[in-house]
């Protein structure tokens, strides 16, 4: 069934309409998610909080827009918001990949080695810094789209890339020397 | 290193240099030590950050989403019709607190005074109400002819209207299709 149709079925209070749109955009709206705050169990529920949140807003939406977009922008004030909430933890990702990497093939292991790498990377990146990362890397938004998003201008989003690159490649400088 | 070289390498990650610009830029690179650890550490990180593929939600993902919908849906409900409940009992109880004591002579012989100066008041209102209506009346008579077929329009419109919220109501109160 279209987009379209699903959006106005769900504007009436059709769950199941609504269901297809959530298995349709439920991977970019928890990858977002899951590199803003850097732990699985609070970017599911964060993720789950964003669609809530688009379900109670639909009539909000504006159909001559991307509903991707619209999906993502909830997303990451959402995210935003829960890391200004947010008290020091501790991360049980680390904790289940350690247990994990005794017991899991190589490849999973690299795999998840590689995913940590990325996740300190980008845990160590202001709020903003990393979402223009997220939106430039994982949904190759352009720097007008990422600037619209994140309320700044094309100027200021080049310089938080630069500056969030340049952090992140020393990072991994200090990592190979360190 | 100057800022604007480094400015250059980050173009060149994102595509924004042309074929002769990137040659060039690729040359200055190798002319200087630095420049070539930095532009490493950069093309690594952006490989390292393009292969990458997005996390995946875990099973039962979508599942629990609309649970949580259904779960707010019924919450919200529950609490209006809470409310209401709540409200239909005070209206009862206060019925039910305030009629006995009514019936009690203490009670009603200090009210009828009060009754009396209620009486008087609606009385007051009334003969307002009525001289209001009587003026109402004559300018309407003197406009009848003109203001009929305003007054039938205003009629329509007003049952056009009764219908469209009607529909909407309706809209509004029917439950969600479910899967």
């Amino acid at each position: 069934m279209e987009e379209t149709v699903l959006i106005r079925r769900s504007r009436e209070g059709d769950t199941a309409a609504f269901a297809r749109l959530v298995q349709a955009y439920q991977t970019p709206v928890y990858n977002l998610t899951y590199r803003m705050l850097g732990e699985r169990m609070e970017a599911e529920d964060a993720a789950q909080e964003t669609f809530v949140r688009a379900f109670r807003n639909l009539h909000r939406y504006d159909v001559g827009r991307s509903f991707k977009t619209w999906l993502l922008s909830i997303a990451s004030h959402h995210c935003i918001d829960c890391l200004r909430r947010r008290r020091p933890t501790f991360s049980l990702d680390t904790a289940v990949t350690r247990a994990s990497d005794a017991f899991g093939p190589e490849t999973q292991v690299i795999q998840s080695e590689h995913r940590e790498r990325i996740r300190n990377l980008l845990m160590a990146l202001s709020p903003t810094d990393r979402m223009a990362v997220t939106l430039l890397y994982w949904y190759d938004y352009s720097y007008e789209e990422i600037a619209e998003m994140l309320n700044l201008t094309v100027g200021a989003v080049k310089s938080r890339l630069f500056r969030a690159r340049r952090a992140m490649a020393q990072s991994l400088e200090e990592e190979a020397y360190g | 290193m100057d800022e604007k070289m480094l400015a250059r390498m980050m173009q060149v990650l994102d595509g924004e240099l042309s074929a002769e610009e990137r040659s060039d830029l690729e040359g200055q690179i190798a002319r200087c030590e630095d420049c070539s650890a930095e532009w490493s550490n950069l093309q690594t990180l952006d490989q390292m950050l393009r292969q990458e593929p997005m996390v995946h939600p875990p099973r039962g993902f979508t599942g629990r989403v609309v649970a949580r919908i259904d779960q707010r849906q019924y919450r919200r409900r529950f609490l209006f019709g809470g409310a209401i409940l709540s409200l239909g009992a005070v209206a009862a109880a206060l019925l039910l607190v305030c009629l006995p004591l009514l019936s009690l002579p203490s009670v009603s012989g200090g009210l009828v005074p009060l009754f009396e100066a209620g009486r008087v008041s609606a009385v007051g209102f009334g003969e307002v109400a009525v001289t209001l209506l009587a003026s109402l009346w004559v300018t309407a008579d003197a406009l009848i002819l003109k203001a009929l077929p305003l007054a039938l329009c205003g009629f329509f419109l007003a049952l056009v209207a009764n219908l469209v919220w009607l529909v909407l109501i309706r809209k509004l109160h029917r439950t969600p299709e479910r899967v």
